[in-house]
């Protein structure tokens, strides 16, 4: 989906709802996701329809076996004895797990076979064929994936998870389920939303406010602009310097990954803001996906700020179930008997860390480059956890400094530079173009590359890195207002009039005049 | 985090966010009329054609008809005032537009729909016309759906929204112009005369070429060569549409429709694959909905003859070319406006054509250094039952002319690079085989 057609969609979907009886706003938000969603055909439609209903049917029935445990128990209270008050509920959550187990592994199955089956590394599958002596024989594997299939089923099973631990009732109402896994704006790309709530949001009709409206509006306006002004802008020096990494040296190199890392933020929290600016209108508030993840102060920090709402599923249901399972407790003990309570303690985080990563890399895509990139992640990250303790001695015996200005702005530089090497292995197609550029980003800079027009044979003009340069210096003024707690757009919104309406004229005006046009470029986490 | 502003009133709220977007939706309106470039020749087109209200036949179209298309020897063979309804670079979607404005002051017998292959490759239209159209439609709410259809079509809304994005003015002197040539059009025309470098305007449309003819020159320069263009075959879903549409528009205002291809480069059709599908998918679409079709790129040569020498660019003829093609034109429409038969004017398809075709259009040569050999590879366009027969000489500085090698079917042709250490230009001809008194053509590989 282009980035016009989100806007229009949202614009048009916000009329709409508006347009509709108070009561069948909500009929009109699923209506209006599936119709929309069945542009994508009818295959589409069936695997989320699939995923829905098993879904919301084993959670029902997790709720139902859970229910009926209670009443039992309840009624045989006085009768049974503790042993067998536990076997009872034993049992009842025995019968859980099994219906949980169901419904987890067909749609995570669903997901992995969707996904990551066509991209079997071709040796393997070449290995394969070659042992019977065809390996030209190997076929390409192609099946339909649906769009939007990583973020529905993380949504879908961390709502299923949610009942299955108790922490709310499933919910009986069907049609109210559908609209939480097809809410349209959030099905591209997302952020992943938790049932407790975005459900209740979803289904309260909301009554035209123009608040809503101006704040909806101005996110839209900021999303559009990190994504067409800046993102757009960005691509093709990227594209160039990745799609032909061996024609440049390593200051060339490493100015496209720090294009990179721009372009990616842009374009993935510029979507976000639209998405979020455009359920606004209707009254929805999404939860934040980004936080200003350049401003971060240690890798564990930027994953904190990034991607904010697959960092907490991660955590809430990967991460911690982890750490707290019982082979990992009891190393944790031994951890401790032979290496120290420090060491012990920060075991469990330091593997869970690991774990994740590599999941999250694996959900990118199983290549190398992509374990690579989780790996990295997690090593770091494991190692910070083991090393808090010696972090917090050192905060302590220098307490000054660690509170001073240039200690703070030492660590976002490092972890800034700590994230772009890890976007080399993110944003190259193989690990051995990962390393190569990695390697000749610091034996081979060719330094003149910079400035003797190499720079401007990227796809980028002079008048467009100026553009560049001018949007990243009002991209981190605002962010640097954020991170002070600043609300932006209350901060406009209380202005005076003739000054907040100078504010957004300029903003919309540079919008208007440096816009990348012609450019239907969807958004790159669509593509996972 | 501070803590949102109280909440507003909410009238209050609406009308200043009301008024907040008429600011920006004045700017667009006025950047759209004062910082586009104004297309003076489509301007006058559509000026002098809503002022007009004897128009008895007109041709609509992109440039092709403004270029190549003389009204005026028209009207002088058939007694119809003709007028050349042309924008440039326009497609269906404008012309469509365009006609509508048409009929809003003239009740045209005949409508000739001259259309452009290369506005059928893709069911977009190309921006440059809209923004050429946009002003000239008068009726705001046929401006809106014309615009939306477009948007919808290719997604584009915002750039076709900010059109003065697409082709802004450079200088103070466009904004000048703008202003000049909306409020005193026939002023500005006096003033400027509308020359714009070789080309001028001359009234109903008429766009004339002030180049002199460029025998060959163009096929030799342009070399067009054999590629084979992925395209969707037929005719899109969008295209049908559009024409059925154009079809109902003249239909309910009592003009009949003729729809016709204009001559174009032969080398076109014998070079890029798939190229003639266009032609055959509009003529079979025509004939299904009884749509009268008349492909002029097909005529027979005792009818017209070949125009290729004639092109002053790959779509455009010359002043020359455009009144011999205008004269046949005019005798076409003589006979058919007179119910006399006119099929046996044409070849009965595309294919049909490329069969006839007895001649070479092009040649070209590339080199490559094997050792100390200068290796030449010569090729070229031709109908499917010419041999063709290569010779290859050296031209040097002076004007001496050696030949290097005589006339063979062998295209290929190694010369040693220490015979060429004098320089030179290497000039490949080519001719039929079987019908040597024809003039070879020739192409110049610089050395």
């Amino acid at each position: 989906m282009s980035t016009y057609t989100l806007l229009y969609t949202l614009l048009a979907a916000a009329v709409l709802y508006y347009i509709c009886p108070l009561r069948l706003r909500g009929v009109f938000l699923l209506i209006f996701s599936y119709v929309l969603y069945a542009q994508n055909g009818k295959q589409a439609l069936a695997f989320i329809l699939l995923t829905t209903l098993s879904t919301w049917a084993g959670a029902l029935l997790i709720g139902r076996i859970g229910a009926r445990g209670k009443a039992l128990l309840q009624a045989r209270r006085a009768e049974l004895s503790a042993e067998e008050k536990k076997r009872l509920k034993q049992r009842t959550k025995g019968r859980q797990r099994v219906v949980f187990w169901l419904v987890l592994l067909l749609n995570f199955g669903l997901l992995a076979v969707l996904k990551y089956v066509p991209t079997l590394p071709g040796t393997l599958a070449r290995s394969l064929f070659g042992l019977m002596g065809r390996a030209d024989a190997a076929p390409a594997l192609r099946l339909f994936v649906p769009l939007g299939i990583s973020f529905y089923t993380f949504q879908s099973m961390g709502y299923l998870i949610d009942v299955y631990n108790g922490k709310y009732a499933p919910e009986r109402n069907p049609a109210r389920f559908a609209l939480f896994i097809s809410f349209f704006p959030q099905l591209i790309q997302g952020p992943i939303a938790r049932y407790d709530a975005l459900g209740p949001q979803l289904t309260t009709p909301h009554r035209l406010d123009v608040d809503n409206i101006r704040r909806g509006l101005m996110l839209m306006l900021w999303g559009f602009f990190k994504k067409k002004v800046i993102a757009d802008r960005a691509l093709p020096m990227v594209d160039a310097v990745f799609g032909n990494p061996g024609q440049y040296g390593g200051a060339v190199i490493a100015a496209a990954v720090l294009m990179y890392s721009l372009q990616q933020y842009a374009d993935f929290s510029g979507g976000i803001d639209l998405v979020t600016g455009g359920a606004e209108l209707m009254g929805i508030h999404l939860a934040p996906n980004f936080k200003r993840p350049y401003f971060s102060v240690s890798l564990g920090d930027f994953w904190r700020r990034w991607h904010i709402s697959l960092g907490a599923w991660m955590r809430d249901y990967v991460f911690y179930p982890f750490a707290l399972t019982r082979p990992v407790s009891r190393l944790s003990k031994a951890a401790k008997n032979r290496f120290g309570t420090d060491f012990g303690r920060a075991l469990p985080a330091a593997l869970g860390n690991i774990l994740v990563f590599l999941l999250v890399g694996v959900w990118h895509g199983a290549t190398g480059n992509y374990v690579a990139w989780g790996l990295y992640n997690g090593l770091i990250l494991a190692l910070s956890a083991l090393l808090e303790s010696a972090y917090k001695r050192f905060g302590e015996h220098h307490a000054a400094l660690v509170k001073s200005r240039g200690y703070y702005v030492f660590r976002v530089l490092r972890t800034f530079l700590i994230v772009n090497i890890g976007w080399y292995f993110d944003r190259c197609a193989h690990l051995s173009d990962a390393f190569s550029m990695l390697l000749r980003t610091f034996t081979q800079p060719m330094f003149s590359q910079l400035t003797d027009g190499t720079l401007l044979t990227l796809g980028i003009t002079g008048a467009g890195f100026a553009i560049l340069a001018a949007s990243t210096v009002i991209l981190f003024a605002v962010s640097a207002m954020q991170e002070r707690g600043i609300g932006v757009r209350s901060y406009v919104l209380s202005r005076k009039l003739p000054v907040r309406w100078a504010l957004l004229y300029a903003m919309i005006l540079f919008v208007m005049l440096f816009y990348v046009p012609n450019a239907l470029t969807g958004f790159i986490y669509a593509a996972f | 985090m501070n803590d949102s502003p109280k909440k507003p009133d909410q009238r209050r709220g609406w009308l200043r966010l009301i008024a907040f977007f008429i600011i920006p939706a004045l700017f667009i309106f006025a950047a759209n009329r004062l910082l586009l470039q104004t297309d003076a020749h489509s301007y006058y087109m559509m000026l002098e054609m809503t002022h007009r209200d004897d128009i008895d036949m007109a041709l609509v179209g992109s440039s092709v008809v403004a270029y190549n298309i003389d009204p005026e020897v028209l009207t002088e063979k058939t007694g119809l005032t003709a007028f050349d309804v042309s924008v440039g670079t326009m497609g269906l979607p404008s012309s469509i537009a365009v006609t509508r404005q048409l009929f809003a002051t003239n009740s045209p017998q005949i409508v000739v729909l001259v259309l452009d292959p290369n506005t059928l490759t893709s069911p977009e239209e190309d921006i440059q016309a809209q923004l050429r159209v946009f002003s000239f439609i008068k009726n705001p709410i046929e401006r809106l759906t014309y615009t939306l259809d477009l948007m919808m079509q290719d997604g584009q809304f915002l750039d076709r929204l900010l059109l003065f994005k697409s082709q802004p003015v450079t200088s103070l002197a466009d904004i000048r112009k703008n202003i000049e040539i909306r409020v005193d059009p026939q002023g500005y025309a006096e003033r400027n005369t509308l020359d714009e470098g070789p080309v001028s305007y001359h009234g109903r449309g008429r766009v004339r070429v002030n180049l002199t003819p460029r025998k060959g020159k163009l096929l030799r320069e342009t070399s067009i060569r054999p590629f084979t263009v992925t395209r969707q075959k037929g005719l899109y879903p969008y295209t049908q549409r559009k024409l059925l549409a154009f079809r109902k528009l003249c239909e309910e205002n009592g003009a009949r429709l003729l729809v016709m291809f204009g001559p174009d480069l032969t080398a076109h059709r014998l070079a890029t694959g798939g190229y003639a599908d266009k032609y055959t998918a509009v003529a079979a679409f025509c004939r299904e909905n009884g749509i009268d079709f008349y492909d002029f790129s097909i005529a027979r040569p005792e009818f017209i003859p070949r125009m290729d020498d004639y092109f002053y660019d790959l779509y455009h003829m010359n002043y020359e070319g455009s009144q011999l093609f205008s004269e046949k034109l005019g005798e076409f429409f003589a006979l058919y406006l007179a119910c006399e038969p006119v099929d046996q004017l044409f070849y009965a398809s595309q294919q049909d054509y490329i069969e006839h075709i007895d001649f070479i259009t092009n040649t070209w040569v590339t080199g490559e250094t094997q050792g100390d050999l200068l290796v030449l590879t010569a090729g070229c366009n031709t109908g499917p039952g010419v041999t063709p027969e290569y010779r290859f000489t050296l031209v040097t500085a002076d004007g001496t002319e050696t030949e290097l090698r005589g006339y063979s079917e062998e295209s290929i042709c190694s010369v040693s690079c220490e015979a060429l250490s004098c320089g030179g230009t290497i000039v490949v001809y080519a001719r039929p085989k079987n019908d040597p008194g024809q003039n070879p053509v020739f192409y110049e590989y610089p050395l």
